[in-house]
């Protein structure tokens, strides 16, 4: 197990490295953006394209050869120096670094609360399938799938934040910096974000761990227990949901990104919060080279490392899988 | 690139410069509808010069009993890019950099010695106007230890950093006049004073003279750059980011600047306006204690509907109404909110029309223009669109500018009318079949029209679809981004097809700039387009001739149109601007202004309203709508004087 982990992490050096590798040959054949515009403003003053391209090529480091800017580049990418984001006016680092934060605040309580109830609700209909307490949670989930989050939001903010007034409209950033991140009024201004995020996520949550239970309810082992006599809690936690969250499992890396880009984009700029989403958003329709390169390779960073932590968590899960022999 | 719609420079309102536009300014004057939500209407609140503040209930407030005290936050959904001072380029970072730094003046009339002195002592100019003496305050002290603003400060700035070419400085053009673009000579008088001389007599100078929107930067911070010549060190620099050296040269100082989400200022406790308040009888009383709240906040929000619903629940105090949703705000009480209305917005929108090889080349016959004027009613339009919260316009310029013409060329919105000149102007091989107008290849003629999505756009161009429907047309709607709709459709940068030769007007091929390389049938945009919303250009109501031979004439740094004029209007421009005064100007102008509306080079539209809400709690934001132009200019200074009744609870 020790020797497939270190072979893993291993890989996944390999893995970014490709990446990395993959995305300055990308950045390498692009039309260079900078270089076209030097040379259109030359053409239309009387100079020389043609010079004002060698110019521009010289003062961007462009007229090394290949071999010498891709060490560069990864010299760069390993040193944390990622450029200068334009849209933030601001080095790339301290800009994620800004930003995640305000992400994480809302990201992990709706990932942490939309696994524990999506799963518990999911178990429950799953042990009293096609009863009402069944076909009200089908309802909230699709009910949650089924509602956009943008419309949602914009619901809430007027109910709760206009007419009942009893929650803040937007995000104020200077909040968590005066009464701390875990204050009661930081809490107050996630709260809707966080009904928003975690209804739609939650309900994926409950709709698959239900299937997956449903699945695992029909097994032998299931019945063996039942004849035992094993309480309802015993048999769902302890015989079911163990088995079902092997699959489940490797949903997990998925559902955080798909939070991140089907939710966070879209929460962030409603509700004015400055994190990844939102300055991720920005970075593209303001075409900042740089933050859509670190913002992309952060996902893939993610991936990697959560695939890991998946195939690692397979193992704790269920005992019968063994990478001893990989 | 997106950019607001105004503009620095807009305290002296300029038009296009004395030698037409250059592509630096392109963010000054291009703006979209969907993006108009300036930070103006916050500049353009009360503030006049009498000597007491006057309510919003029209109530006089004497100096003593202004309460003091609080935060005023102003929702905002333009972007955050800090207060450089050196890269400022767009209305959005002016109004930041405002913030810390005043400007020279703000003027009060065309008069050229009315204005309220801010860093500018004095500004007195000659007869004939080639003459400038500009003579500083003198107790304006940079911050940081940098030492007293002189008139060394602005020389060493010309010299190093806003002529320089290294430094690609964004005004660098407006250090120059005339169309061979004649540098103006500066030279200091004494410690204080600075003498600007142009080879000409030209009326408008004083309108466009640079200082009074320049913001020096200290040599002790500039110095290494500019020895380095190194620009993008400069602009990345934190003092400069964020004006850490703007000393008590404005109202407030940056306290605190979250990226994407708000800047934070806190009241200058060394405000030098407040000194001059007390000794300057040409500066109002209301200034010796300006400003009132201890904090100012601008806070961001990517959805103006956002900033709207905080503004209903009382957690910011003022932002931007579209015009299209005043009605939910107009004499509704319960919202506890108060309108300020601007009709001085100096901006037209207009249904812009691709005159190059890769639009639709009956377009470039004026019966066809004016059969779409016909079909793109603007009375239509601002009546039913905009909901009457705009002013229609049959050329460019306001009706409410000193040269509207009085009797500019009209279109009734007739169908039938439209029909016959489409008939007429365009070629043997169209014709209708039935109802529907047909090509040379028989099948329905097709045209495009591309803006940026919004409630305002979608609307224009769904009636822009409805109408020529109703003339057998079809209309493809395309919608794109800001920065997307001027690199792929407005700026033309690739060759027509057939076009082998070099771009360029004239046997030696110049240039118009970036966004008008050359001919129509030379050059066109990466992407074809027949009809464009949603780029809409600011000018000057005091000099419009620059900006009409910048966007219409045919080497135009804006005419990426491609139109091309029987009339030469550069020459026309040039005729106005060295004019022995501005009355004698005024015929050539309007000259100029009757010959577009005949024209209709582009389908002129409406110069729309801005509005601003702002809690009822928040006082003296002046009378709506401000009873001139002028008042709407001196209104630059409110924010600093507005103040809260005490029951905002911030």
């Amino acid at each position: 197990m020790k020797w497939y982990i270190a072979k893993r992490i291993l890989w996944t050096f390999v893995a970014v490295w490709i990446a990395l590798t993959f995305t300055f040959a990308l950045v390498t054949a692009s039309p260079n953006q900078g270089e076209m515009q030097a040379m259109m403003s030359c053409a239309t003053s009387g100079d020389d394209p043609a010079e004002c391209r060698e110019q521009y090529r010289e003062r961007q480091g462009l007229d090394t050869p290949v071999t010498e800017r891709y060490v560069n580049y990864m010299v760069n990418m390993a040193t944390l120096n990622w450029g200068w984001s334009d849209s933030r006016s601001q080095a790339v680092i301290p800009a994620i670094l800004d930003a995640w934060k305000f992400t994480a605040q809302y990201a992990i309580p709706v990932l942490i609360l939309s696994t524990l109830i999506g799963y518990g609700i999911g178990l429950y209909s799953a042990y009293k399938p096609y009863t009402v307490t069944d076909y009200a949670g089908s309802f909230v989930a699709f009910f949650g799938i089924s509602i956009p989050n943008f419309w949602f939001a914009i619901v809430l903010i007027m109910l709760f934040g206009v007419n009942i007034n009893a929650l803040p409209v937007y995000y104020q950033s200077g909040i968590p910096l005066e009464y701390g991140w875990i204050s009661v009024k930081n809490f107050l201004q996630l709260v809707l974000p966080i009904t928003v995020l975690l209804t739609a996520s939650l309900a994926w949550q409950m709709r698959y761990s239900r299937a997956q239970a449903l699945e695992q309810m029909n097994q032998e082992f299931v019945k063996v227990a039942k004849a035992k006599g094993a309480s309802q809690y015993r048999l769902m936690i302890h015989h079911v949901l163990r088995m079902a969250a092997v699959p489940l499992s490797t949903s997990f890396v998925g559902s955080l990104l798909a939070i991140f880009w089907s939710g966070s984009v879209i929460i962030e700029q409603i509700f004015a919060i400055p994190g990844l989403g939102y300055m991720t958003y920005t970075a593209i329709v303001e075409q900042d080279t740089a933050l859509i390169l670190a913002t992309t390779l952060l996902t893939v960073f993610l991936a990697i490392l959560g695939n890991l932590l998946e195939d690692i968590a397979y193992v704790v899960l269920d005992p019968r899988i063994d990478y001893g022999n990989r | 690139m997106p950019s607001g719609n105004k503009r620095r420079k807009q305290q002296s309102d300029g038009d296009g410069g004395e030698g037409g536009l250059d592509r630096r300014r392109v963010m000054q004057y291009m703006a979209a509808t969907g993006v108009a939500a300036s930070l103006a209407g916050c500049n353009s609140g009360g503030g006049d010069t009498t000597t007491s503040g006057t309510t919003t209930s029209g109530t006089t407030v004497s100096q003593d009993e202004i309460p003091s005290g609080g935060t005023f936050i102003y929702g905002t959904t333009g972007n955050t890019n800090g207060l450089n001072v050196f890269r400022v380029g767009d209305g959005e970072t002016s109004a930041r950099a405002e913030m810390v730094m005043d400007l020279g003046y703000v003027r009060e009339s065309p008069a050229y010695s009315d204005f309220l002195p801010l860093w500018f002592e004095d500004m007195t100019v000659e007869q004939p106007v080639n003459q400038i003496d500009i003579k500083l305050r003198e107790n304006l002290q940079f911050g940081e230890g940098h030492g007293e603003l002189t008139a060394d400060d602005y020389l060493w700035c010309i010299d190093n950093i806003w002529t320089a070419d290294w430094a690609n400085f964004t005004y660098a053009s407006e250090f120059t006049v005339g169309s061979n673009e004649e540098p103006i000579q500066f030279e200091k008088v004494d410690k204080y004073t600075i003498r600007e001389t142009i080879p000409n007599s030209r009326p408008f100078f004083p309108y466009n003279e640079p200082l009074s929107y320049m913001f020096p930067i200290p040599k002790a911070i500039a110095q290494s750059y500019v020895e380095d010549q190194n620009a993008e060190g400069l602009a990345q620099d934190n003092a400069i980011m964020r004006a850490t050296f703007n000393g008590n040269l404005g109202p407030w100082d940056l306290k605190r600047w979250s990226q994407q989400s708000v800047m934070e200022f806190e009241r200058g406790e060394d405000y030098y306006l407040r000194e001059a308040a007390a000794n300057d009888d040409r500066v109002p009383e209301i200034f010796t204690e300006a400003p009132y709240f201890d904090e100012y906040h601008f806070q961001y929000f990517d959805k103006a509907q956002t900033a709207r619903q905080a503004l209903q629940a009382g957690e910011i105090d003022a932002t931007f109404i579209p015009s299209t949703q005043v009605g939910s705000y107009e004499g509704n009480d319960s919202d506890n909110l108060q309108l300020y209305q601007n009709p001085y917005r100096s901006w037209s929108g207009y249904l812009g029309i691709n005159h190059r090889a890769n639009g639709w080349s009956q377009l470039r016959n004026k019966k066809v223009r004016h059969a779409m004027a016909h079909i793109y009613n603007n009375d239509f339009v601002v009546e039913n669109i905009a909901e009457g919260r705009a002013a229609t316009q049959n050329t460019l310029h306001p009706s409410w500018g000193p040269y509207a013409p009085d009797d500019p060329v009209t279109f009734d919105g007739s169908i039938d009318k439209a029909k016959e000149l489409l008939k007429e102007g365009t070629s043997s091989d169209y014709g209708y079949s039935g109802d529907t107008f047909v090509g040379p290849d028989g099948n329905q003629v097709e045209l495009t029209v591309v803006y940026q999505s919004g409630e305002t756009d979608d609307l224009r161009a769904a009636y822009l679809k409805q109408r020529l429907s109703q003339v057998g047309i079809a209309l493809n709607q395309e919608t794109t981004s800001w920065t997307s709709l001027l690199s792929n459709y407005f700026a033309p940068g690739q060759k027509a097809s057939g076009f082998s030769g070099t771009i360029g007007y004239g046997e030696d091929n110049t240039s118009g700039g970036p966004y008008n390389p050359g001919p129509w049938d030379e050059v066109v945009s990466g992407n074809s387009w027949d009809f464009m919303l949603t780029l809409g250009f600011g000018y000057g109501p005091l000099t419009p001739a620059g900006t009409i031979a910048s966007l219409f004439g045919e080497k135009g740094n804006f005419n990426a149109y491609g139109y091309t004029p029987d009339e030469n209007l550069a020459a026309m421009r040039d005729e106005a601007q060295t004019a022995e005064s501005r009355e004698a100007a005024q015929s050539t102008i309007q000259e100029m202004l009757l010959y577009l509306s005949e024209e209709r080079p582009v389908i002129f539209e409406y110069n729309p309203y801005n509005y601003y809400a702002y809690r009822n709690q928040v006082q003296n934001i002046g009378e709506s709508p401000p009873d001139s132009y002028w008042k709407m200019l001196q209104d630059r200074s409110s924010t600093r004087m507005f103040f809260s009744n005490g029951s905002s609870g911030r």
